[in-house]
C-alpha cells in the first residue's frame, strides 16, 4: 500500500515536470486561502518515556494562506491529531496533539522559464503533546519549540495552469521545552492553568544540534474549474528535540493530503 | 537541465522522506550476571552458594527481567537471604541503584506497619476507634461516614465507594481538605463488610497519626521507621492541604526498600532494637480478607500468599515487596510506577523461581 501511494506521487510529479517544460514563466500577484486536510504516519520515539516507537494514524488539518507579489509570504496554521502505540501493545491508547504556526517571507532569488526560487526566513512555533497512558498514567510529555531557520521554495508552472510547488526549510536556531527525565512526583497538574505551565516551562535554547527540525512539502496544484486550483500535498516533518535535563525525543510525521484553495 | 537536476535531487528527497522509519531501540541494558554491587553502604552481601541457593534458578529470574518482551519496565531485582543480598541488577539503568523511585501501592504497607507502631505508642487508641472520634470536624456534613474504624479502612472495608481510576488524581489535586474530598465520595456499604482496594482508606489513617502526634505520618515515619532503618534518602508526598498520602507515593531507592523487607523478616528487630511488634506484623500480614483470585488473600495492607507462605506489598507498576519468613527470603522487584496494568507481567512467574532457588 506505502509502495503504491509513492509510485502515485512519484508518477503525478514526474509527469508535471515533462509536461511542464514549455509553460508560461509569468508570475500573477495573488493572494490564495487555503485548507489542506491531510493523514498518515506519526512516529514517536520519546525516550524520556521509553526507547520504543510508538506509531499510528495522523490526521493534520491546516489553513494557509499564501501572498505572491514580488515576495512570497506564507502562514500556516496547523492542527495534528494523532492515535499512536507501540509495536508490544494491542490497542492506541496513546495520543499526540500538536498545535502550529508557520510564517515564512520569501525574495524570489531566482527564476528561468517555468521554474522559481525563492529563499527567505521562516519562524514556527510548535505545541505537542502527547499522552502515554499505558506506560505513565500520570504524567503528559511535550516537545514544544519555536524555531526560526530558512525556507526554501521551489515552483514549476506547468501546463493547463497546473503547478508544481515544493518547499524544504530547516532550524538553525531556536527555542524548546521539554519535560525532565526524572520527575519526581507522581502526579502532574492536569488543571488548565498547570498544563499550559508545563508546556512552557524547562525553556532551553538551541541550535540544530538540540533542536533539529525539518520540513519538506511538496504540492501539485490543478486546475479544477475556471480559477480554481486545488492541490495534492506530502508532507514529511522530522523533528528531534534534546533537552539537557532528559533524553530525545525523535518525530517523524508523513501525511498524503488534499488542498482545497479557497 | 538544471532544473531537471535540482527536480530530480529533490523527488530524491522526497522518497528519502518517505521511506523513514523510526526504529525500536533496546529496552534493557544486556544482560550480565546478577552479582550484588559493591557499594559500601550498611548491606551485607553474599553469593547464591554462600546461601544455599540454586543459581541456576536465579539465573532465569533475572533473565526474565532482562527478556525485552517480559517485565518490560523492570528497574531492579533484589533477593536476599538469611538478611544478605545475594541477588541484585538493575536491567534498565545501573544508577536506578541510587534513584529514589515512587514505589506507589507498596506505600500502603509502610502505612500498616506505622499504624502498628502508633498504636504501640499510642498515638492511636485502638482498631476500634472511629476517625470520627479522631477527627469529627471533618464529619459536620458527612454524618453516614461517622461509625468507619481503623480496622474497617485497615482492611479496606469503610464501605466508601472511592475508585481509584475517578477518585485518586482530584484528591491530588484538590485544594480542599483531602479527608473532606475522601468522606463526599458517597457511601455503598456500611464499614465492615465490603472489600473495596482504594487509595482513600490508607489516606484516613494517615490523618489520624497526624492527628495523635501532631506532625505528618512522614515525619512520624522519619521518626519512628525511616531513621531507625538508616534511611535517609527519600520522599513521601502530601495532599495540598499537608496530610501525607497514605496509600501512594514513598519514593525511596531499591536497597532501602529492601531494609523495609528485612525489617519484616526479623519480625520488627532491627540490630537491637524492636521498631515494630513482631505481633502486629503477624497480624498484618495474616490472611483477613479472602480474595476471589485463588490464592491471595489481604491482611492490613498487605497481600497474602499462603502458598508460599509469604506476604507482600504490592504497587503500580508491578513492584512488589515479597517476605517468605520460612525460606529467610525477602525479594525487591521495582519498575517503572507509572504503567498500566498490561505492562505488570506475572508476579507468581517470578516469585516462583526465586523462591524455588532456596534450598
Amino acid at each position: 500500500m506505502k509502495t503504491n501511494i509513492r509510485l502515485i506521487i512519484i508518477l503525478i510529479l514526474t509527469t508535471s515536470i515533462i509536461k511542464g517544460q514549455d509553460s508560461d514563466s509569468s508570475v500573477n500577484p495573488r493572494k490564495i486561502y487555503s485548507v489542506n486536510l491531510q493523514s498518515g504516519l506519526n512516529q514517536i520515539r520519546e525516550k524520556n518515556l521509553l526507547p520504543l516507537v510508538h506509531k499510528g494514524f495522523v490526521t493534520e488539518l491546516s489553513f494557509e494562506t499564501e501572498k505572491i507579489k514580488s515576495s512570497l509570504r506564507q502562514f500556516q496554521f496547523t492542527f495534528t491529531y494523532s492515535r499512536v502505540k507501540t509495536s508490544i501493545e494491542e490497542m492506541s491508547k496513546s495520543g499526540n496533539i500538536k498545535l502550529g504556526l508557520n510564517y515564512s517571507f520569501n525574495f524570489l532569488v531566482f527564476q528561468k522559464t517555468n521554474f522559481r526560487y525563492y529563499l527567505g526566513p521562516q519562524a514556527s512555533l510548535c505545541y505537542s503533546f502527547m499522552m502515554f497512558p499505558n506506560w505513565d498514567d500520570s504524567h503528559g510529555y511535550w516537545a514544544d519549540y519555536m524555531s526560526f531557520g530558512p525556507n526554501n521554495i521551489f515552483s514549476v508552472s506547468l501546463r493547463h495552469e497546473c503547478e508544481w510547488f515544493a518547499a524544504i526549510n530547516f532550524s538553525l536556531l531556536g527555542l524548546f521545552s521539554r519535560p525532565k527525565e526524572i520527575r519526581p512526583f507522581k502526579m502532574d497538574d492536569s488543571s488548565f492553568g498547570g498544563i499550559f505551565k508545563a508546556l512552557n516551562s524547562n525553556v532551553e535554547p538551541g541550535l540544530m544540534n538540540r533542536l533539529f527540525q525539518i520540513n519538506i512539502r511538496t504540492e501539485y496544484r490543478f486546475p479544477v474549474f475556471v480559477n480554481k486550483r486545488e492541490a495534492i500535498t506530502f508532507n514529511t516533518n522530522i523533528i528531534r528535540i534534546s533537552g539537557i535535563n532528559g533524553q530525545p525525543v525523535f518525530q517523524i510525521i508523513n501525511m498524503l493530503g488534499l488542498k482545497i484553495m479557497l | 537541465m538544471k532544473t531537471r537536476i535540482l527536480i530530480v535531487i529533490l523527488l530524491g528527497v522526497l522518497f528519502f522522506g518517505m521511506q523513514s522509519c523510526l526504529k525500536d531501540e533496546q529496552l534493557k541494558l544486556a544482560y550480565n550476571g546478577f552479582q550484588p554491587l559493591k557499594i559500601g553502604d550498611d548491606w551485607q552481601v553474599s553469593t547464591p552458594a554462600g546461601e544455599n541457593m540454586n543459581e541456576d534458578f536465579l539465573d532465569a529470574a533475572y533473565q526474565l527481567i532482562y527478556n525485552n518482551e517480559r517485565f518490560v519496565m523492570a528497574r531492579s531485582l533484589l533477593v536476599l537471604r538469611n538478611g544478605k543480598i545475594v541477588a541484585e541488577s538493575y536491567p534498565h539503568d545501573p544508577d536506578d541503584a541510587y534513584r529514589i523511585e515512587n514505589i506507589q501501592s507498596c506505600t500502603k504497607s509502610f502505612t500498616s506497619i506505622l499504624t502498628g507502631i502508633a498504636l504501640k505508642k499510642h498515638y492511636l487508641d485502638s482498631l476500634n476507634q472511629t476517625f470520627y472520634s479522631i477527627y469529627p470536624d471533618y464529619f459536620l456534613n458527612h454524618q453516614d461516614k461517622k461509625n468507619i474504624t481503623i480496622a474497617s479502612a485497615l482492611t479496606m472495608k469503610t464501605g466508601i465507594n472511592f475508585i481509584d481510576s475517578d477518585n485518586t488524581r482530584p484528591l491530588y489535586e484538590t485544594d480542599k481538605s483531602s479527608i473532606d474530598y475522601i468522606l463526599s465520595v458517597p457511601k455503598n456499604y456500611d464499614p465492615g463488610i465490603v472489600f473495596q482496594y482504594n487509595d482513600g482508606a490508607p489516606h484516613l489513617i494517615s490523618a489520624a497519626i497526624q492527628e495523635g502526634y501532631g506532625k505528618p505520618l512522614s515525619v512520624f515515619a522519619d521518626d519512628f521507621l525511616f531513621k531507625p532503618l538508616g534511611i535517609t534518602d527519600w520522599k513521601w508526598e502530601a495532599a495540598k492541604d499537608g496530610i501525607t498520602f497514605g496509600a501512594v507515593s514513598i519514593f525511596m531507592k531499591p536497597r532501602d526498600v529492601a531494609k523495609f523487607g528485612q525489617l519484616l523478616l526479623q519480625n520488627g528487630k532491627w540490630g537491637n532494637q524492636q521498631i515494630v511488634d513482631s505481633t502486629w506484623i503477624a497480624e498484618a500480614t495474616k490472611p483477613i480478607v479472602t480474595m476471589y483470585s485463588p490464592g491471595t488473600s489481604y491482611g492490613y495492607y498487605f497481600w497474602v500468599y499462603p502458598a508460599y507462605g509469604g506476604y507482600a506489598a504490592v504497587g503500580h507498576g508491578g513492584q512488589f515487596i515479597f517476605v517468605v519468613p520460612s525460606k529467610k527470603l525477602v525479594i525487591i522487584y521495582t519498575a517503572w510506577p507509572y504503567t498500566s496494568g498490561d505492562m505488570f507481567d506475572n508476579f507468581n512467574e517470578l516469585a516462583d523461581l526465586i523462591v524455588k532457588s532456596c534450598y
